[in-house]
């Protein structure tokens, strides 16, 4: 009976399964929310639980780098210089590298509301924005970060820095603040013309007084005086535009259905062709000279090299080397 | 005086009261066979007493059970976005209310009201619009449509292939109202009418497949038709006389309706995907009733004499008779340990089916030869070439070196069956459905399905809170997203859009829509007013269903899957069984599993968990039957040895043609091997009479093997043609598959007792066949 039983085993004894990793499926389900450039051909993408992924080659391979041990929205990220910089994120967070990336630590906030955006004006100096009119600022690396809030409701969205002294941050209900002094003072008088007075601002950018901010419904504003007076451009679309670059001459705006617009010196925004596989929304989009990057859902990633004329799918889905840095487990 | 002398007397004194008797009760029981209907039972497939069927049964109201069907309209050219086929999807979503056994609220379709979008219009109000409400009349409300779909992670990829090119309608069927016939007949008639030259119809799921099989019943009856007067034509061939016809055949259909008859007074339904069964058990009867007749006509050849040849041949035969009766009934009553009701049923219908026998074969048989005018010739005809081959291998198999052969290749045969065995599968072993050939309409239907859409086959885990609200925590609704993300990494899944990703998306779409604002809150009672929102922004009930129960207690996971094959299963299991171990959710239980793969998962465990046991059971209970009917446990021994090997190498066969081994398979292989022992009870009984008479272990083989095995290896062969024809008629390849592995499994009963059985009573010369011998001189001396 013992060799019926013996049989009757092996007969059954099914092939043990093995299955790899497969991280690599995931990158189809990743929601990325940012995207910054802090060196020629370095790219850092974070997002939603936890994800951030960086790229030594402009985007050709990508490797998933562990910054948080839980699965927290990661939704800015900005370097000061090619080593250090900061990723903001949900609940007041504040993650720090002083070593371009290799290793990041958590830093101390005097917020539990969602940071939505960072700007590093250099190494040691940030401005980060969020819900319920939060505003911190940092001049010693992070050591210490400073609350110095709205005393109002508004959710802030960006905030952008052209040098030390000058600043804009934007948000709901038509919300733009400048900044002459480095953050001492904040002025808010603007006009919008062509648009609601209180329309809900997704993101700004400035070169030296020109600016343009992006907004629900296909709002995108243009301001040639260093960002009070606004004027509407015709977008051409109903889409919300969430994030706006500048390359060059041209400038850049990315949106929900994965729309991207282009638009010259002169203001006349067209929208650009984009691969046919893109669906879902961009929420960001960054150059560093003629190349730059637009992130968004399902693990999209778009490089462009001639300024954001023509761009390419870069998704890290099926581009990840080999990591050695590991994933962070939820 | 002992019951079979006793009975013996009465037969032969009194036939045809005998007779009289057990037509009567035969009649009785044909009138419970009329009562029979056949069909399926999706309940009677999956194992009660498995916990994911604690877990299955328990959610299948809210969360919808394993019974849906996936109908893909798939455009040949250009994309859905066209008047013409919007129109199609919306009548055909219309029409599928209509659907016999359809659970009106679990229609889904982008034609569909409950299927709808997240909206915030620009004053703030967030809206929850259908997908498609009216049929857009112009290019610029068409890329709004294509723009909502897109957009929609319920939709997109789910209900619109990701081309745009194939749109996918659902439908769930509530279980015990499906009539699979009726539904066949019904989505056969709406493909053929809806189906034309711009829009290709496929349609799949369980209730499909199940109706398919319907179809095929009136093919099933033909081919059974054509098998019996197969088998009726041999016996003509092999006995030329009238009894060797009759009485078999006879047998064979009043047996039949003992055993229909059962399932009648049973009230069972009777399941088409188990006929190989009742055809083994009949193929028995048969074998019963032949050698009966093999006997008969030998002592008539003998005697001359209606009387004698008929009582000598009974007295000769019923001991083995009643012993391979009884053991056969007993190995099928081992498929209980396996609690499926399909399997339950099956074994305690077909061991009374075997049992009948006794009165069927061991005494109606006897009883009618004693009545029947004798045969008209002495001689007893016998077919020179088999008679020719039988001589030749009982000369081998009894030989000094010929028996020594005949064991090696068995051990090679054992060893090499059992490394072959070692990559069956256990549940279906390959994608579709392998009761189908591949290129059967529906298993293209259910490719096409899969490989444009997220998967038709769903794998459903249920997060359990001990208090309302528990899912309305963040750190649940954190912990279903983990989840999803572990089995996305680990097994390929495809997760529909469940409560994670709802709440992620309300919070966006009330924050402006900004992807941002894609994260949980931090309360239970800011996800409940987000939630709230939405089933306020919604004009029809029921959209919060699919994630969550009412009181906020419980949860659905649905991971879609492009196959159920066993190996898939096995690992969804073990990956969710892994993530489970390592993240306990406070106050709060996750249950698996839901859908068609957790119904799978529980049905193909048990196989493997009792499978063993199963067969382990089998061959224990027929060694100690034989045992202590010889008193010995040689005769118990050499008896096993056949089974083991038709159990080995039946396996292997399954394994080397990638039948898996799952509900449907498992009782046809088990009872397959339990049952070829009587072949070896009527050959090991006639070497222990003929030892009287020849005085050597190997002439009383070679005389066993000469007449018993003459007539084993008549029905073996007689029965294997029989499923030739099922083999090559049948259009389910699930038939085909089974009437191979019948014959590969008579086939080795037959060898195993006409070769192996006498090669080891040559080597074994067991002592227990000398004592008879023995006693009467001991006594006379």
């Amino acid at each position: 009976m013992a060799l019926c039983a013996a049989l009757a085993l092996a007969f059954v004894s099914a092939a043990s399964e093995a299955r790899g990793e497969a991280d690599s499926a995931l990158f189809a389900y990743d929601d990325y929310y940012a995207v910054a450039l802090p060196a020629d051909d370095t790219v850092w993408v974070v997002g939603g639980w936890g994800r951030a992924l960086r790229s030594g080659d402009g985007g050709e391979t990508w490797e998933l780098r562990s910054v948080l041990d839980e699965p927290r929205a990661l939704l800015d990220a900005s370097f000061g210089d090619a080593r250090r910089g900061w990723i903001v994120g949900e609940g007041g967070l504040a993650l720090r590298t002083e070593d371009g990336g290799l290793s990041w630590y958590r830093q101390k906030t005097p917020t539990e509301y969602n940071l939505l955006a960072v700007e590093a004006v250099d190494a040691e100096r940030a401005w980060a924005v969020g819900d319920r009119g939060v505003i911190v600022r940092t001049r010693d690396g992070g050591r210490t970060w400073l609350d110095e809030s709205l005393d109002r409701d508004a959710i802030l969205n960006d905030v952008a820095f052209t040098d030390d002294q000058r600043g804009w941050i934007v948000g709901e209900f038509g919300t733009v603040l400048r900044t002459r002094d480095g953050g001492s003072s904040w002025e808010e008088d603007v006009e919008i013309k062509g648009a609601p007075e209180d329309v809900y601002l997704f993101g700004a950018v400035f070169e030296g007084e020109l600016g343009f901010a992006t907004g629900l419904a296909g709002t995108l504003l243009r301001s040639q005086d260093g960002g009070r007076a606004w004027q509407a451009l015709t977008s051409g679309t109903l889409h919300h535009l969430f994030s706006v670059a500048l390359a060059g001459g041209e400038s850049l705006a990315v949106g929900d259905q994965a729309s991207i617009l282009r638009m010259d010196s002169g203001g006349s925004p067209a929208p650009v062709a984009t691969p046919n596989s893109l669906s879902g929304w961009l929420r960001a989009v960054a150059f560093r000279g003629a190349t730059g990057f637009a992130v968004g859902s399902k693990g999209q990633v778009l490089r462009s090299r001639d300024a954001g004329a023509s761009w390419q799918d870069v998704s890290p889905l099926g581009r990840i080397a080999a990591t050695d840095a590991g994933e962070p487990e939820p | 005086m002992s019951l079979k002398a006793w009975l013996v007397d009465l037969t032969m004194r009194r036939p045809l009261w005998v007779a009289g008797v057990v037509l009567a009760l035969s009649l009785f029981f044909f009138s419970q066979m009329l009562r029979v209907e056949v069909y399926s039972q999706f309940s009677d497939q999956y194992p009660n007493r498995h916990p994911y069927v604690a877990t299955f049964k328990q959610y299948q109201e809210h969360f919808g059970g394993a019974n849906d069907i996936f109908i893909a309209l798939v455009r040949r050219q250009g994309d859905i976005y066209d008047t013409e086929f919007l129109e199609k999807l919306k009548r055909i979503t219309l029409r599928m209310n209509s659907a016999p056994g359809v659970d009106h609220y679990r229609i889904r379709s982008i034609a569909e009201k409950k299927v709808r979008g997240v909206e915030i219009d620009v004053i703030g109000i967030l809206k929850a619009p259908p997908i498609l409400d009216l049929i857009p009349d112009s290019a610029k409300e068409m890329a709004e449509l294509r723009g909502r779909v897109l957009n929609n992670d319920n939709v997109y990829g789910v209900l619109v292939s990701p081309d745009h090119k194939a749109a996918l309608l659902t439908a769930s069927f509530i279980e015990d109202r499906i009539d699979y016939a009726a539904l066949h007949a019904f989505m056969q008639q709406l493909k053929a009418e809806e189906e034309d030259e711009k829009t290709e119809i496929h349609i799949t799921g369980f209730p499909m497949l199940t109706g398919w099989m319907f179809f095929y019943n009136s093919e099933m009856l033909m081919i059974f038709a054509v098998t019996s007067l197969l088998i009726g034509g041999l016996l003509v061939f092999y006995f030329r006389r009238a009894h060797g016809v009759l009485l078999p055949l006879s047998s064979a259909l009043l047996s039949a309706f003992w055993g229909l008859g059962f399932v009648g007074i049973a009230r069972y339904n009777l399941d088409p995907l188990i006929l190989a069964i009742p055809f083994l058990v009949t193929a028995r009867t048969t074998s019963h009733s032949v050698q009966l007749m093999e006997r008969f006509y030998e002592e008539y050849q003998e005697s001359g004499s209606r009387e004698t040849a008929a009582r000598h041949s009974m007295e000769a035969l019923f001991t083995p008779g009643l012993l391979a009766v009884l053991t056969d009934a007993a190995g099928i009553l081992t498929i209980l340990v396996i609690s499926i009701p399909l399997l339950q049923k099956t074994a305690l219908f077909c061991s009374f089916w075997v049992i009948s026998n006794i009165f069927t074969v061991i005494l109606f048989n006897p009883a009618l030869l004693a009545a029947l005018p004798p045969p008209r010739t002495r001689q007893h005809y016998v077919p020179a070439f088999m008679e020719g081959i039988l001589r030749r291998s009982g000369q081998i198999s009894t030989g000094s070196r010929g028996r020594w052969a005949v064991l090696a290749v068995a051990a090679l045969m054992l060893g090499g069956g059992a490394l072959l065995s070692r990559n069956l599968t256990v549940g279906d072993a390959h994608p579709g459905s392998p009761i189908l050939y591949p290129d059967h309409e529906y298993n293209r239907a259910d490719s096409t399905v899969n490989e444009l859409f997220a998967g038709s086959d769903q794998f459903k885990i249920f997060l359990e809170g001990d208090e309302p609200d528990t899912v309305k925590r963040p750190d649940a609704i954190e912990a279903i997203e983990g989840f999803q993300r572990h089995m996305i990494a680990e097994t390929g899944a495809w997760p529909a859009p469940a409560l994670p990703q709802l709440v992620r998306q309300i919070s966006r779409t009330y924050h402006n829509a900004d992807p941002k604002w894609k994260v949980l809150p931090e309360t239970p009672r800011w996800v409940g007013n987000l939630l709230f929102l939405f089933v306020n922004a919604s004009p029809v009930p029921g959209t919060l269903d699919p994630y969550m129960s009412w009181d906020g207690k419980s949860a659905n996971m649905t991971l879609h899957y492009p196959d159920h094959k066993g190996d898939t299963i096995r690992e969804v299991v073990s990956a969710a069984k892994s993530y489970i171990d390592e993240h306990p959710v406070e106050g709060a239980q996750w249950r698996m599993a839901g859908g068609l793969m957790g119904v799978l998962a529980a049905a193909n465990e048990e196989v493997l968990a009792y499978q063993a046991l199963n067969l382990v059971i089998i061959l224990t209970t027929i060694f100690l039957f034989v045992s202590v009917s010889y008193r010995t446990p040689a005769a118990g021994a050499i008896l096993l040895a056949p089974l083991v090997l038709a159990a080995d190498i039946s396996i292997a066969f399954m394994s080397g043609r990638e039948i898996g081994l799952n509900v449907n398979t498992l009782p046809v292989q088990a009872v397959g091997v339990g049952i070829g022992v009587d072949y070896g009870i009527y050959i090991i009984d006639r070497i222990r009479s003929e030892f009287r008479r020849e005085g050597s272990y190997e002439a009383a083989a070679r005389k066993a093997v000469l007449t018993t095995g003459l007539a084993v290896a008549f029905t073996a062969t007689t029965l294997v043609a029989g499923v030739i024809f099922w083999f090559a008629m049948s259009s389910l390849r699930f038939q085909a598959e089974m009437a191979l592995l019948l014959m590969v499994v008579m086939t080795l009963n037959m060898l195993g007792a006409v070769i192996l059985i006498p090669a080891l009573v040559c080597v074994a010369r067991p002592r227990y066949m000398r004592r008879g011998l023995e006693e009467p001189d001991s006594r006379k001396g």
